[in-house]
């Protein structure tokens, strides 16, 4: 027994076909009404099992066309559907003639027992046929396709329906996150700490620009957005940023640009331009993005530098000037303040001594107090170009091997007059054997000034000196039974201009310079140092330590032995 | 010395300011000193060669040739080479005065010249040297 199985749906025809044959029919089938009327006119099957919704033809086309065939109207129609499942569906397909109706999805036992139903019937000459006049089936069809499609409508109007509010729901989260991103976006672009700007590369117009630059330039957004870009600019850098914009476009990239930009009112402040170039993606017209970094701060940070450097230089002119004039003034006070005064004692001395004349007493103790001044006057000038020409740098200084005897002998010598004058003692204790390399001249006039000192500050008893030789140092100390310092006084001793009160001190002419220029000497020319110890009204002991042989000293001073050549003359 | 030795003596003064040559001269003159006078270096040079003193008193800082070039000057002269020098220098000239003494000069005398011990300065110089 053979049974047409119609089905457009290949999986359910399949599955139909399976069943059936399984169950010991023979099966044929078709993908719709149409394939399906021409094969039951070439096969005849005993049975058509049919679904409704097909293309081209319909189940119920199928069922129509075959009960209105009289040839072919006892096959039996089993009208199977999961759609058609009203009871106008039912009642059109019982009309056309359809012998049984299911509903799918069926289990099929249930298909099984309604094919074996429909053949039962049929065997019992139970024929289905068309049960109203083709007019009526037509208006019945069409009404149960118009309810279906009718269905289908408010179906999809449901879905429809469903689906704008899915979409309105979604539309607003959307709406809601780009606004909040926008939002965010903004707020980043508005409060950046740069100053933010936009042009178009064509108008060459302010297109867009960021609060910070309005707030830091003043100005509002309406006075910026739509004004060319070269407005905001200083005079002065117009031309470098027209140049600077124009690479900008071509290379799409400037950085470090140091331009200035004019505020609302005027004033101009100093930024950094770095800028890139955009491309509308729709329109391809070229635009550009430029950072403005406010850098007022650091440029007047540079200017004071610069203001400080020049400064600085002119002080240092000045300074280089001072130390001409000082040079200057110290060769000029060597030559020309010594010279008048070398004639002045000359003279005086040759009238003093009665080499041209004899003098009443009164003549003769005034020129010997001239010639007294002028001798003072010219140790102050002589200690003064000392000292300058040390404090300037251009002290020159000779090492020269001595006997450190030999010089205190002399020293001792040149003060005799002046002690035997005075009706002092001298205690001389130094030994035979101290060498020394250093500035013979310079130690000697050290420890004169000592032995000067000791005689000018004591009236009676005795004066001493001297020396042992203590490592790489040889040690000189010159005593008196003089009148002696406060130990208030004592730092105060070596200081320049310092000459303490006291009776003696005003009688005695000083140049206050004295210890000072011994100090300055002994410590920056021979390398050593001095000292002091004294008791007020009972006397004083000065010290003066050198090293016995002076290769250099502290201020890398370098050092020669005297009458090789005119360059051992160190200027220091 | 006795003073017919002094009589017979000359002593060339190179010097260039006017007042030290009136001083030291007339110290010298009044010991009995006959005073040949250059106020520059070259006359002094000049005359050195030709006057054949019996010693030189040398200024050092003379405006035309500093002292040391003259003093080098003399020294490499054939006729003069011996003449005792006596280097006059100040308290300033301190570094010139080592270089003076290892140059050939015999001894030098301190500016402000002293008139009651220059002389005996001298002297002492001029006897060293025998």
């Amino acid at each position: 027994m053979s049974i047409l199985v119609v089905d457009d749906d290949d999986n359910s025809r399949v599955m139909l076909t399976n069943l059936l044959e399984g169950s010991g029919f023979s099966v044929i089938h078709a993908s719709d009404g149409k394939e399906a009327w021409e094969k039951v006119k070439l096969s005849r099957p005993e049975l058509i099992i049919t679904d409704i919704l097909m293309p081209r033809m319909d189940g119920y086309s199928l069922c129509q066309k075959i009960k209105g065939d009289s040839g072919l109207k006892n096959i039996p129609v089993i009208l199977y559907s999961a759609t058609y499942v009203s009871k106008e569906s039912m009642e059109l397909a019982h009309s056309m003639g359809g012998t049984s109706f299911v509903v799918k999805p069926q289990h099929p036992k249930v298909l099984l027992a309604a094919i074996q139903q429909v053949m039962k019937e049929h065997s019992e000459g139970n024929f289905s046929s068309l049960q109203k006049t083709d007019e009526d089936l037509d208006k019945m069809h069409f009404k149960v396709l118009s309810d279906k499609l009718q269905e289908r409508v408010d179906g999809l109007e449901k879905l429809n329906h469903a689906l704008q509010e899915k979409n309105d729901e979604l539309v607003e989260e959307w709406t809601q996150e780009l606004v909040e991103s926008e939002e965010k976006y903004r707020d980043l672009y508005d409060h950046s700490p740069e100053l933010l700007l936009s042009v178009d590369g064509e108008t060459e117009r302010i297109t867009e620009c960021n609060e910070t630059l309005l707030r830091v330039l003043g100005y509002t957004k309406e006075e910026v957005i739509g004004r060319v870009w070269f407005d905001l600019y200083h005079p002065n850098s117009v031309e470098p940023a027209r140049s600077a914009f124009n690479r900008l476009l071509v290379t799409g990239e400037i950085r470090g640009i140091e331009l200035q930009v004019i505020k609302k009112g005027g004033e101009k402040i100093d930024v950094m331009l770095d800028a890139s170039r955009g491309i509308n993606k729709t329109t391809g017209k070229k635009y550009t993005r430029s950072v403005w970094f406010d850098i007022t701060e650091r440029k007047k940070a540079e200017q004071a530098l610069l203001d400080a450097k020049q400064a600085l230089e002119t002080a240092n002119n000045r300074l280089q000037e001072l130390d001409r004039l000082k040079t200057l003034f110290i060769s000029s006070m060597s030559h020309e303040f010594r010279t008048p005064l070398n004639s002045i004692i000359g003279f005086t001395g040759i009238l003093a001594m009665e080499m041209v004349g004899k003098l009443e007493p009164k003549q003769k103790d005034f020129l010997g107090r001239i010639k007294q001044s002028s001798i003072h006057l010219l140790a102050l000038v002589n200690d003064i170009i000392d000292i300058s020409k040390i404090e300037a740098g251009k002290f020159e200084t000779f090492n020269s091997n001595f006997l450190l005897g030999t010089v205190i002998d002399e020293a001792v010598k040149q003060v005799e007059t002046l002690r035997n004058e005075k009706g002092l003692e001298l205690r001389v204790d130094v030994p035979d054997n101290i060498q020394v390399i250093n500035d013979r001249k310079r130690v000697s006039q050290c420890i004169l000034n000592y032995l000067g000192n000791a005689i000018k500050y004591t009236e009676k008893g005795w004066i001493s000196i001297s020396a042992r030789q203590l490592d790489g140092n040889a040690e000189v100390v010159v005593e008196d039974t003089g009148i002696g310092v406060s130990e208030d006084d004592l730092p105060k001793l070596f200081r320049q201009f310092v000459r303490l009160d006291s009776p003696l001190r005003m009688k005695e002419m000083g140049t206050g310079l004295g210890l000072y220029l011994t100090k300055k000497m002994a410590s920056e020319i021979l390398g050593g140092t001095v000292g002091a110890e004294s008791q007020l009204g009972v006397g004083s002991k000065f010290y003066l330590s050198i090293p016995t042989n002076r290769q250099s000293n502290k201020y890398g001073m370098k050092v020669g032995s005297p009458g090789e050549s005119d360059e051992n003359c160190i200027n220091h | 010395l006795g003073l017919l030795e002094k009589l017979m003596k000359t002593v060339l003064i190179i010097e260039d300011n006017d007042n030290n040559m009136e001083l030291i001269s007339f110290i010298l003159e009044s010991s009995g000193y006959q005073c040949i006078k250059a106020e520059t270096g070259q006359k002094g040079i000049d005359l050195a060669i030709e006057k054949l003193p019996d010693f030189i008193l040398l200024d050092v800082q003379l405006p035309d040739i500093d002292g040391l070039a003259v003093l080098k000057k003399i020294r490499a002269s054939k006729a003069d080479g011996k003449t005792p020098i006596i280097a006059m220098t100040s308290h300033a000239m301190a570094g010139d005065r080592e270089a003076l003494l290892t140059r050939g000069c015999n001894g030098y005398i301190e500016k402000p010249i002293d008139p009651g011990r220059v002389m005996e300065q001298i002297q002492e110089i001029l006897k060293e040297m025998k």
